[in-house]
């Protein structure tokens, strides 16, 4: 769980990176930190997610934004875009950095941490599925969980193309 | 010479019509208009993360669109108190989606839809939806206020006199840039405390004064990131409907007021969208978008009812029907008029009557807005 948090935190911006680290680390993923703390102490986390919003999550196939890995995703599923779940489109580069999720897999009714990774370097496909789901999202004082912000911004190539939705953990034990 | 003669006939005859045609066409010539026409006007951001932010500029009283402002990439704009410039943030990158980014700076002249000057600034500029709190004035509008984020977040401060950044001001897990009196501003943080800076006009900076105490729970019940400026305080919209008054008390960031508009009201009913809440200064009155059902993650779900709320009573006035909106702007004339826009692309215009509890009635749209209307602002 160190090694992800790290990852997502290399590209801070040098001039400000001692303090932000600083900051980032007591406020900025405090959420996103919590949860991580819970999975290591194995304490669970019960967000609420109603029965009938549980059972089209369970129905529903991967490009669809009801899938449960896309419970915060708010952007074009890359799985439309010409590449997966989990890999960026031919000829597009994946984000340095990334938001995180908190979703429940219907499946086993566990919660999991689901990296949003923006793929980037060209403009977004017409006919992509573009999805609008915040679940656990929050404005950018949380920074990690802010899901209206160009996730490309880190890269030297920051055109906005779509999204991935990779589980990277597991958040509840 | 029978053959050339009757060709000559028979040009003589086809070329007669044009002649005369000749002697009664007037040509018309390309011209371009210099002014839009005059009135307050309504101004929509369609925002692009890949390609050219458009800026749609509408009459006010009628929704005529009246032309465009064209800029780069995840643009934000913010309009001088007199209507009459608009300043934008934006980013071009070299190949429009790759490349080396230049962010920009643009003045533009309302009345005639060109720009005034532009100038670079850092290209930490954060590249995220279009809000008021990442784009701001302080000190009157002697300085910008823009919103850095890579994803360390700060404040660049930027000089419009000398036409370029003079600070960048750190504020590591805090959010967007509210102008106080003078060369301050509050912002947002992730820790439910609200933050005071101030920078001098050389570009220094001091500490932050942080709130006595967490001011809001960002867990629990999370704030929209655009509050009401009422006066020289903040209202801002929490994700489970309250509302919260924030002044500079003493010098101290203080949560002064606080109270809910959804307390036993049946639905569900929460704010929802980006610019939740505005307010209408002469009346006193706030309007909110609200949905129903509210959940953990509907906060950006479109509105279904706009809620007038008299803020010194702390009581909702009226709810009226409402269109999905996601941002909303309040005219201040004596009689209040709301501008919204959102998921559906259609910007709706509607009238308040007073003497009604402020109930809001549709009183024209505009539709096809653009791809993502993030943002509506008026000079009205």
């Amino acid at each position: 769980m160190t090694e992800l948090i790290d990852r997502l935190l290399k590209r801070l911006d040098r001039t400000v990176e001692t303090r932000a680290r600083r900051s980032a680390r007591t406020h900025g993923r405090r959420s996103f930190m919590a949860r991580a703390g819970a999975a290591l102490v194995g304490v669970a986390i019960s967000p609420v997610l109603p029965f009938d919003r549980r059972a089209r999550a369970q129905e529903a196939g991967e490009d669809a934004c009801e899938y449960w890995k896309h419970c915060a995703l708010d952007g074009n599923l890359c799985s439309t875009s010409g590449g997966s779940l989990t890999s960026c489109p031919p000829g597009s580069e994946a984000s340095a950095v990334s938001w995180v999720g908190t979703c429940r897999n219907p499946e086993d009714d566990k919660d999991y941490l689901v990296s949003y990774n923006d793929c980037c370097g060209k403009a977004g496909v017409s006919s992509a599925t573009f999805c609008y789901t915040s679940q656990g999202e929050r404005p950018g004082y949380r920074m990690g969980l802010y899901n209206d912000i160009n996730w490309c911004m880190a890269n030297a190539n920051t055109g906005y193309h779509c999204t991935v939705s990779v589980v990277v953990g597991l958040a509840d034990a | 010479m029978r053959l050339q003669a009757f060709i000559g006939a028979a040009s003589l005859a086809l070329a007669a019509p044009a002649m005369a045609q000749d002697a009664e066409f007037v040509p018309e010539t390309v011209s371009v208009q210099e002014r839009i026409a005059p009135g307050a006007n309504v101004f929509v951001m369609d925002q692009n993360w890949s390609g050219a932010s458009k800026i749609n500029v509408l009459g006010a009283d009628d929704l005529s669109m009246k032309g465009n402002l064209s800029v780069g990439r995840e643009g934000q704009m913010l309009l001088s108190a007199d209507g009459a410039t608009l300043y934008t943030t934006s980013g071009y990158a070299r190949r429009i989606t790759y490349g080396e980014m230049e962010a920009v700076v643009h003045e533009f002249d309302v009345a005639t839809l060109t720009h005034r000057r532009e100038f670079t600034i850092s290209n930490k500029r954060a590249m995220v939806e279009s809000q008021p709190a990442l784009l701001g004035f302080a000190d009157g509008e002697r300085f910008l206020l823009v919103q850095n984020a890579t994803p360390a977040t700060s404040i660049a401060v930027v000089d419009l006199a000398r036409g370029e950044q003079i600070a960048e001001i750190p504020t590591p897990g805090c959010w967007g840039a509210l102008a106080t009196q003078g060369r301050g501003f509050l912002t947002l943080c992730g820790d439910g405390t609200v933050q005071a800076f101030a920078f001098e006009p050389d570009g220094s900076f001091g500490e932050p004064v942080r709130s006595a105490a967490p001011i809001f729970d960002p867990d629990a019940d999370a704030l929209f990131t655009n509050p009401a400026r009422v006066g020289a305080d903040f209202v801002f919209a929490s994700f489970g409907g309250n509302l919260l008054r924030v002044a500079m008390v003493d010098g101290v960031p203080t949560l002064v007021d606080s109270f809910s508009i959804t307390e036993g009201v049946e639905g569900d009913w929460a704010p929802g969208g980006s610019e939740v809440i505005a307010y209408h200064a002469p009346s006193g009155t706030a309007f909110v978008l609200m949905h129903s059902g509210a959940e953990e993650g509907s906060h950006k779900d479109g509105a279904e009812e706009i809620w007038a709320v008299d803020l010194d009573a702390k009581a909702v006035l009226y709810r009226s029907p409402a269109h999905h909106e996601n941002s909303i702007a309040a005219g201040q004339g004596e009689t209040p008029v709301l501008f919204a826009v959102g998921e559906s692309s259609t910007l709706t215009r509607y009238e308040v009557d007073p003497e009604a509890r402020f109930a809001a009635k549709p009183a024209g749209e505009a539709e096809k807005m653009g791809g993502f209307p993030a943002l509506v602002l008026t000079s009205q």
